[in-house]
């Protein structure tokens, strides 16, 4: 019988112009390639409606793993996919199937993926509660950045999620380690930003630090 | 004469998991120190999750581009001497409609960044920010605990917060959990 598995896309954005649906993307071609179906649900949609968020338990029940793809938003999940593991949770405890694994890809704006460590202790915590089993743990850092290393371990991540193992600690590990130095992180960081304010918006360097609701600035309050 | 310094308290919690006896305990503690407080209830307010669309560091600064009570949250925030999250505490983390409160705080730092104790993190937008208390409704006998504090100082990093308290209290209701609470505040404020 093929096994299935739910990729549970936690960035706000479209999955053509998410990192971590390109992230999730490198997993799910290896899954497929072992001969599972893949599904996607966007948390940012699910959380919409009643509807759409019994769709999304619906394919949680119907799946052998739930991947978690997700940015790190202020040292913790987006607050979507914050909101769908409650639902999953509260539909556990109330005879959902619980016989599914849970991993979790996640990436941050840092350079260090060790950012993401808060999040994986609340995404691991919800999978002790909600019982499922623990499959690991991928931390990336640097806006999710595809290089060579990072694709390699995510294609090992894929494989042995595809023969129904744990990812291993080793992969794990691997990507904790830094892509470029923090120096340079932070140079071309702050160039880039610059340079898409400008370009993009014509907003200058000093308009980039525009303080709208410092209460001598109420009265310019742009809201 | 003196100016009341101000409050404001993020109430995280819902009709299911009410955590407003909570807020209570620290409006009740913050009065008593003459301070001025406001609670806003969150679960009912119009807070749209943040899209991840940057407009807020690279198009409109400082200003979300979504227009509903998110700006006005992230307004309360930063004009406050004192923020106060409420929450039970969900998976050691926020509630959904704290999460979503907080998420929408981004406009109030800057894109840039620079190194905080050898760690990269986002430059202050402000001269001054909020004192931080986050006050967790849960259970205290596990790792739950930890990982709710873990993420209380990580916020206080990233919100450039200059003085933080986090405290989980299993019930604001019973004395043990609302002298807790009470002593969470004042040690906050500096009493």
């Amino acid at each position: 019988m093929t096994r299935r598995a739910l990729v549970l896309l936690g960035s706000p954005k479209s999955r053509e112009r998410s990192s971590s649906a390109h992230l999730a993307r490198r997993i799910a071609d290896r899954l497929e390639a072992g001969g599972w179906s893949i599904d996607w649900i966007h948390l940012l949609e699910a959380m919409a409606s009643d509807d759409s968020k019994q769709r999304m338990l619906s394919a949680a029940d119907a799946s052998d793993l739930l991947l978690l793809a997700a940015p790190l938003y202020v040292d913790s999940l987006p607050a979507p996919a914050i909101g769908a593991l409650e639902a999953i949770l509260e539909h556990q405890e109330t005879g959902g199937s619980s016989d599914a694994s849970f991993c979790t890809v996640l990436n941050c704006g840092f350079i260090e993926p060790s950012h993401n460590d808060t999040a994986q202790r609340i995404c691991r915590r919800f999978c002790s509660q909600a019982g499922y089993k623990w499959r690991g743990a991928l931390s990336i850092g640097g806006a999710g950045q595809l290089t060579a290393r990072v694709r390699r371990l995510l294609l090992d991540a894929g494989d042995a999620l595809a023969q129904g193992d744990r990812i291993p600690l080793a992969v794990e590990r691997d990507l904790h380690r830094l892509v470029i130095p923090r120096a340079l992180y932070i140079l071309g960081g702050n160039a880039m930003w610059r340079r898409v304010a400008r370009k993009r918006f014509g907003v200058s360097r000093s308009g980039i630090r525009a303080c709208p609701y410092e209460p001598a600035a109420n009265s310019t309050d742009q809201s | 004469m003196e100016t009341r310094r101000k409050a404001v308290l993020f109430d995280g919690g819902s009709a299911r998991r009410d955590t407003s006896p909570a807020c209570s305990v620290v409006s009740v503690e913050l009065e008593r120190a003459a301070w001025t407080a406001e609670t806003i209830r969150l679960d009912t307010a119009d807070v749209s999750p943040c899209r991840g669309c940057f407009a807020c560091w690279v198009k409109t600064p400082g200003v979300c581009i979504v227009d509903d009570a998110g700006r006005d949250l992230a307004r309360a925030f930063i004009q406050s001497d004192l923020a106060v999250f409420v929450t039970p505490v969900t998976f050691g983390g926020y509630s959904y409609p704290l999460k979503k409160a907080v998420d929408r705080l981004i406009p109030l730092i800057l894109p840039y960044f620079r190194r905080v104790d050898g760690e990269v993190h986002h430059v202050p937008r402000y001269r001054t920010y909020p004192r931080l208390l986050a006050i967790g409704i849960g259970n205290t006998g596990s790792d739950e605990a930890e990982v709710f504090q873990a993420l209380v100082r990580r916020n206080a990093i990233n919100m450039c917060s200059p003085q933080t308290v986090s405290c989980v209290v299993v019930d604001p209701n019973l004395p043990d959990g609302s002298d807790r609470i009470a002593a969470s505040v004042r040690e906050v404020i500096g009493e």
